[in-house]
Parts: structure tokens; sequence; C-alpha cells
């Protein structure tokens, strides 16, 4: 592996960046989605309130209507006339307070025509009634009756007409035939004087009319309820159930109002509000209806916010694990680092061991090759000696002629040995001719080789195969790969060893192929691996092919085993100089 | 007087040479050379010697062997000396297999020629006393 393409991680990638942008945003967007979806829930809660709110209003003046039209019928069905003692007995019926919570009462208002006499009839029953105030309009339309009285006691006798709202509405009722409710008034028994209405049921006299002028003519009278709205929303709605706040105004009149600090569920800042306008009875009634805090609490939910914090916090999260993966990445970087340098540095160690261990191997034959010349001219200086006590220097001068020929033989391996021994790490790529590369190896092997009966052969070697190299380094591999020939045969009958060195296109191959019978299909691969070795234990060190591969590497180069072969063979490829004229041939 | 036969075997010529010119400069040393393990045991078919002399690193058959296969196999009386430039051999080897002696080139050269002078000396003696 080529640990100077491995980039250290700086700070974090922009993957981690764009996941956690990304992460955040899913996040933004669940949020938003849960929050809308929250919002339209409450939102069709609140509506649904709100509207619950008018229709039970609604609903419960029918209810009051249908009790106003009993009342009427109870009055045609006298003759169009009731007295006090039967009025009593209806209205106790009607179970006011049970039934029509939020009602003030129920009464009569009889259209009178004829004063006096009116007032006279009533008092054979009760003598305090009396009729108030004085007013200037041709109309009299006293309350009768009002039951429970003693809540409405103030009521009894009061003339209608003398009040505008009242009047106008009373009138209407009488020429519509319909039920009719007053503009907002305050009722003369109502003591906190909070606004009220009055509600009307007219009643004809005789056959019922169909014209305006019959009804103007027949009119005899009406059956009422006074409303105090207060009262009238509390008994209508029960508060507990709600959680809106009602305002009820008619034009600019307030005839109730839950939206102001007097109520403790007033929400100043509510979560919705809604407006109508509902046509009630002749009035047109303004409903502002807000949520009350009541609703927040109620509905309010945490989900879209939990979503948020725990998508927020899961990003944190990611940000976090994406910072210590990069931080991890660095610190193995790091160590990467420090342990690539301190392999390069064994590395270095190795190399020069092995080179030693090379060399020792060598030695053997460098002492043998050395030693016999070496006693060779221990001979000769014998005969010198013998040839000198004899004066025969004539011969004695040819024994020195040989001696000088044994010593340049000599001189020949110590050079090959200085040439293989030194540091070559530092070298430059020079220029060789591949052939002087094999001879001054085999300088140095021969003996060793033959000695053992190795036979060495030299074929197809190119004369004008050139390379750009590091000498000592390319000798190392050969000698390294004739040691291993040597290792792999000496021991097996009739061992050769043949190198070859051609051309192939732009490359230079250098083949080393000894009598072996190839290397087993199942180590094939491993076998340029560092440390692999096939040697007995303490005799090889495995790190030679190795080392051998990484030197042909840096050349440019491959070293590979030609399993294609029937005997053991390795190749040296190295990419060759084509321009002749360029080269300078090193030494 | 009787002549002390003595054969060379070594795979560098010119050492055989050279020695057995040495040596045969005393008239009582009848010298023989050759240059590998085969060809010594083919002389020694032919004729009796009384010293070898042999190389251990040679190729074919070395030096040890040499001696292995004339002393365990042929019972010769042969007085045998191994030489060696270099060789993992020692004098042990050369003593266990009916060896009298190792010398190393170059440094036992003058013992070597000393030894073999010496052996005519006490064999002329010898012969004297019968």
């Amino acid at each position: 592996m080529n640990f100077s393409k491995v980039k250290e991680a700086k700070n974090l990638h922009w993957i981690h960046w764009c996941i956690i942008t990304f992460s955040l945003c899913l996040t933004l967007f669940a949020w938003k989605v849960a929050k809308d979806q929250a919002y339209e829930k409450i939102k069709v809660k609140f509506n649904r309130e709100a509207d619950q709110a008018v229709e039970l209003l609604k609903e419960r003046m029918e209810k009051y209507e249908d009790a106003l039209w009993s009342g009427v019928a109870l009055v045609k069905t006298n003759n169009d006339h009731v007295d006090y003692k039967t009025w009593l007995k209806f209205s106790d019926s009607l179970n006011i307070d049970d039934k029509y919570p939020g009602i003030n009462g129920i009464g009569v208002i009889y259209n009178v025509t004829n004063f006096d006499s009116y007032l006279k009839d009533q008092k054979i029953q009760r003598p305090n009634y009396s009729v108030y105030p004085k007013h200037n309009k041709k109309e009299k339309f006293p309350i009768t009756y009002i039951e429970p009285i003693e809540s409405n006691n103030k009521a009894v006798g009061l003339d209608i007409a003398h009040e505008k709202n009242r009047y106008e509405a009373a009138i209407k009722a009488r020429d519509t035939g319909t039920a009719q409710i007053t503009g907002p008034i305050v009722l003369v028994q109502d003591k906190h004087k909070t606004p009220g209405f009055l509600f009307y049921a007219p009643f004809y006299r005789g056959e019922a009319p169909t014209s305006l002028e019959k009804r103007r003519e027949q009119f005899a009278g009406m059956v009422y309820a006074p409303f105090v709205v207060k009262k009238l929303m509390e008994g209508t709605l029960a508060k507990q159930k709600r959680h809106v706040g009602l305002r009820i105004t008619e034009n600019t009149n307030v005839l109730y109002d839950e939206n102001n600090y007097s109520h403790k569920e007033y929400d100043p800042s509510p979560l919705f509000t809604t407006k109508s306008k509902i046509n009630f009875f002749g009035r047109e009634w303004s409903f502002d209806i807000r949520s009350t805090i009541d609703f927040k609490k109620s509905y309010k939910t945490n989900t879209p916010l939990v979503i948020l914090i725990g998508g927020i916090f899961i990003d944190v999260l990611l940000f976090l694990l994406f910072l210590s993966l990069t931080r991890s990445n660095k610190r193995a970087y790091r160590y990467a680092k420090k342990m690539h340098k301190k392999a390069e540095e064994q590395r270095a160690l190795v190399v020069n061991s092995n080179k030693l261990a090379a060399l020792g191997e060598m030695a053997g034959g460098v002492a043998h090759e050395i030693n016999n010349p070496l006693a060779i001219i221990s001979v000769h200086m014998l005969q010198l000696r013998t040839l000198l006590t004899k004066k025969d220097t004539e011969n004695a001068l040819k024994l020195c002629d040989n001696i000088d020929a044994t010593v340049l033989r000599i001189s020949k391996i110590v050079k090959s040995m200085r040439k293989l021994s030194r540091d070559s790490s530092k070298d430059n790529f020079e220029i060789f001719y591949v052939k002087e590369l094999i001879e001054d190896c085999l300088q140095l092997c021969h003996e060793k080789f033959v000695s053992r009966g190795i036979k060495l052969y030299t074929q197809n070697i190119d004369d004008s195969l050139i390379i750009n190299c590091n000498k000592i380094q390319i000798s190392q591999v050969m000698i390294n790969l004739l040691n291993n020939a040597y290792d792999a045969i000496c021991e097996t009958p009739d061992p050769w060893i043949k190198i070859q060195a051609i051309k192939n296109g732009l490359r230079a191959e250098i083949i080393f192929t000894d009598s072996g019978q190839g290397i087993d299909q199942d180590i094939q691969d491993k076998i340029l691996n560092p440390f692999f070795t096939t040697k007995p234990l303490g005799l090889g060190t495995g790190i030679g092919l190795s080392i051998s591969k990484t030197i042909i590497e840096n050349h440019s180069g491959q070293l590979i085993l030609d399993a294609h072969q029937q005997n053991t063979s390795f190749k040296i490829i190295l990419p060759r100089i084509v321009e002749t004229k360029t080269v300078g041939v090193g030494a | 007087m009787s002549v002390l036969k003595v054969l060379i075997v070594d795979d560098e010529k010119e050492l055989c040479a050279a020695l057995c010119l040495q040596l045969s400069m005393n008239l009582n040393i009848d010298c023989d050379f050759c240059y590998s393990g085969e060809q010594a045991l083919q002389k020694l078919n032919d004729k009796i010697y009384d010293v070898l002399l042999t190389d251990i690193k040679m190729p074919g058959m070395n030096g040890i062997e040499l001696i292995k296969v004339i002393k365990q196999e042929t019972h010769s009386k042969i007085i045998a000396y191994a030489m060696t430039g270099y060789s993992e051999y020692s004098e042990s080897d050369v003593l266990s297999v009916g060896g009298q002696r190792l010398f190393h080139k170059p440094d036992d050269i003058s013992e070597i020629v000393k030894t073999i002078l010496s052996m005519t000396q006490s064999k002329s003696s010898a012969l004297e006393t019968d």
C-alpha cells in the first residue's frame, strides 16, 4: 500500500456536513409538519366548540320560544284571556328553574285598549296592582303577570310601551305575529343592572289574523320572558365544558362579555378567534369567540416540540459522532504514520542485514575463491625460495609472473565484493548494460555454484540491452535470486541455473530459471510477501524476495514468478533505455 | 630406498601442478595429481599410493566423501590428508571418516610440504629397520 496516498482527515468531511444539514432540515420539516397538523387539529376543535356554543344558545332560545308559544296556547284556550291563578298554575307547571335555566320568568302583557276597565279588573284580584310609568304613546302594554313573582316583583305593572327598545320589539311582534326579542335593556328587577332583554310571543283575539291590519286590530297581548343575559349564558352554557370565551354584542351594545380580564380564563393572546353574526328573533347578534387559557392547556400538544428537541439532540449526537470519528481517524492516521516511519526504518535495517546475510552466504565461496590462489602463491613462494637458493634466476622470474597473475585474480574478487558491500541507498540511477550487471554478479557467485556442481548457463544475453538503475541494488536482487536457486537445488541431482536477458518491447527482461520443479500452486501468491519462507528454520528470513520486489518496483519494474514454466523461473522486468545515442554507459 | 607415492586431488589445477612440482623436487617422492574425486578413485584402482592429499570442496564428490569411500569401502591403509580454502567441514569430520589431518589453505601450505617430506624419512628408516 502506498502510504503517501492516504490523507489525514483535517476536520469534518463535506459529506458529514451534508448529512448533518440534511438531518437538521428533516428535523425542521418534521417539526413544521407536526406543528401544522397539531394546529389544524386544535383549530378544528376550536371551530367545533365555537359552533357548539352558538348552536346551544340558539337551541335554548328555541326552547324558550316554545315555552312562550305554550303560554300563548293557554291564553287562546281560555278565550283570549287568562286570569292570575291560571297563569300561576301554568308557570308552576313549566318548572322554570329546572327545565328553563337562564330564563328569569314567564309573564303576560296585555294590549290594553280600555285602561280603566283593565285596571279595575286587575284590582279585584290584586288590589295593589298599578301600572307605571306614564307615557305619551297611545298603546299601553302593561306587564300583567310575571312568575315567579319573587324575583320579578318590580316588573309587575310596568308598561313596556314607555321605553323605546321594549316598545319597538312589541310592535314588531304584533305586526309580524312572530316571536321577537328586544334590543339591550336593563331589567327593572335586575339589581346588578346588567344587560338583558325581553322575549315576546304575540297572541290575537279570535281567528288567527292573516294580514297586518288584522293583526293590529286583533292584537290582544303577548306572553313574554325577561332575560338577564349573564344568567342566560350561565344557565345555557355550562362553562366548565367550554374552552372558548364569548362576547355578544348588538350594534355597539355589549350584551355579554367573557373576553376581558374579569374572567379568569381570559387569554389575552388567544390561539384562535372567530366572529359571526346571527339573526336572533329579529335582532342581529355578533358573536366574538376566542379560545381561553384553558383551551391552550387542554389542547396544546408538546409533540412538535419533542420532535424538534429530539431531532436537534440527534443532530448534536451525529455531529459529536462525526467529530469523534474524525478525531479517531486523525489519531489512527498519526499512529499509522508513526508506524509507517518505524516500518520504513525497520525495512532499511532489514535490507542492510539481508545484504549482510547474502554476503555471509557468499563469504564461503569468496573465501574459497581467494584462499585457493593464495595457496598457489604460497606454493610458488616455496618454489621461489628453492630456485633462489639454486640461483636459478630465469625460472624464479617466471614464477614471479605466475604469482602476479594469481594476485590479479584475487584482486578482481575483492573489487567485486567491495562493489556490493557498500551502502547503495543514496546512489543515483545510472545507465548500465544488463550484460555487464550479470557478469559482475557471476564473478562473485561463480565459485560457490561451480564448487557444488551447479552448472551456470547464460543464454540469449542481449548485448545491447541497457537499463537505468541503481547498479548495486539490482545486483543484490540478482544475487538474492541466485542464492535462492542455490538453496533450492544444491541437493538435487544434476542441478543447473540458466540466466537470460532479452528485449520485450520497451522492457528488458532478466530471467532466472533453475532445475527446480516450480513453486507449489498454493504458495505462489505468498512467495513475494515479507517473512514468507520455505527454507528450514534459521536458514531463511523470508525477506529476500519481498525486498527484491520492493527494489524492482522502485525501479518502475516488476518481479514476478513465471508460473507457466516447467522449471522454477523468476523474471525481473525493467523499462529499458531505447535511445542508444544518449547512453553514457557507467562503469 | 623406497619412494613415497603421493596423490594430490584438487579442482584448482594450478595449485595441483605447483604443489606436485614442489614435492617432486625430493627424489624420494613420486607425486601424481588429478582434479576430482572420481578421477582419484580411478587412479587408486590403478596404483597403490602411500599418501592422499585431497581438497574438500570440489565439483561432484567432495574430499570427505572420497576419504570415506577409500577408507571404509576399500579398507586401504593409505594415509589421507584433507585441505580446504573454506568449507563447512572441520578436522573432526576428517578424522571421523578415517582421515589423518585437515590443512587450511593458504596458511598450512608449508606445513603440508614439511609433513609429506618428513614422511619420506620415517618411511626409509622404517624400511631400514625391517
